[in-house]
């Protein structure tokens, strides 16, 4: 775990939740935190060099560009073969998540493409690819999104 | 949107540049100001284009190290109101219905839930089982990231 001062967690909040689009935008951000633009850039190099930041930028809603179609597959993987499989699956595009998790149905991944086609198309080849068995592969495709938003509270 | 948002989205997938005039960079690589790059951006964002511009985090840097997949199984004509309570949860990242499989897999609401341990979250989802009133339930802890990219792109 990194260590962050109450400066980092405050400056983690406000590039979380409300990155303001200016052509300064740190000068902005060091002045609500109250430091200099120098020292609020130096600490969100640190923060990204830590990996506590993974990346700042624009998050895309996958439905407005054109990704019209998702799913949620959990396939049953021998206890050996969990690496080289993920390896696989990862190595698709259309892939964002992909995670072990404690279940008979232990790799769990997410696909999105631009339509069912597409998505079936992609779901064929991951299935060819690893090898996984038509009884060992479960998709769970999405109906409707209630919520998404990965965001955390720094400051309490 | 057209083609130069398009640009613009596919250069900031990588990351706005660390610099003191980030938009400036990416402005001069298209040939543009960068006061025009601000102005699409922020139509993107009104748009829901860019569902959020700012900061992607990894949780278990800052301590939260735990992560579920909860799996939930809703009658029918419950989902609109189980789905619209669990979401209200902030511990609740994501939260979609999902179609069954059925006599194999009959779990239809699913949210993902973020803590600082397995305790903790093991805590929270028996505050959103009681809220519910939803008695079947399946918590798949995450033992391995395998990838965790954003499923929006631009290619």
């Amino acid at each position: 775990m990194v260590t962050l001062d109450k400066t980092d967690r405050k400056l983690l909040q406000l590039v979380q939740d409300d990155f303001p689009l200016v052509e300064k935008p740190w000068a902005e951000v060091a002045a609500k935190l109250g430091v200099g633009e120098e020292e609020a850039i130096r600490r969100v190099k640190r923060l990204l060099r830590e990996g506590v930041i993974s990346r700042i930028g624009p998050i895309i809603d996958a439905r407005k560009v054109g990704l019209k179609a998702s799913t949620l597959v959990a396939v049953k993987v021998a206890e050996g073969e969990v690496e080289r499989v993920a390896r696989i699956i990862n190595g698709f595009k259309e892939v964002s998540h992909n995670y072990e998790r404690d279940n008979a149905y232990n790799l769990w991944f997410t696909v999105t493409a631009r339509d069912e086609e597409e998505l079936e198309k992609v779901l064929k080849k991951i299935k060819r690819k690893t090898g996984i068995r038509e009884d060992d592969f479960l998709e769970l495709r999405s109906q409707r999104v209630f919520k998404i938003g990965l965001k955390f509270n720094f400051t309490e | 949107m057209d083609s130069i948002d398009r640009e613009i989205l596919y250069l900031l997938q990588e990351g706005l540049p660390l610099s003191s005039e980030p938009f400036a960079l990416i402005a001069e690589k298209l040939g543009i100001t960068p006061g025009e790059i601000l102005s699409r951006l922020k139509l993107l964002r009104e748009e829901g284009v860019i569902r959020r511009f700012g900061a992607s985090l990894r949780p278990p840097k800052v301590g939260i190290l735990a992560n579920a997949m909860v799996a939930w199984k809703v009658p029918s004509g419950r989902v609109e109101a189980v789905g619209t309570a669990l979401s209200r949860f902030p511990e609740v990242t994501h939260c979609y219905e999902r179609r069954t499989v059925p006599g194999k897999w009959d779990y239809n609401l699913y949210t993902v839930v973020h803590g600082p341990n397995q305790e903790t979250v093991r805590r929270l989802v028996a505050r959103m089982a009681k809220k519910t009133g939803i008695k079947d339930f399946i918590i798949l802890f995450s033992t391995k990231e395998f990838k965790r990219a954003s499923a929006g792109r631009i290619t």
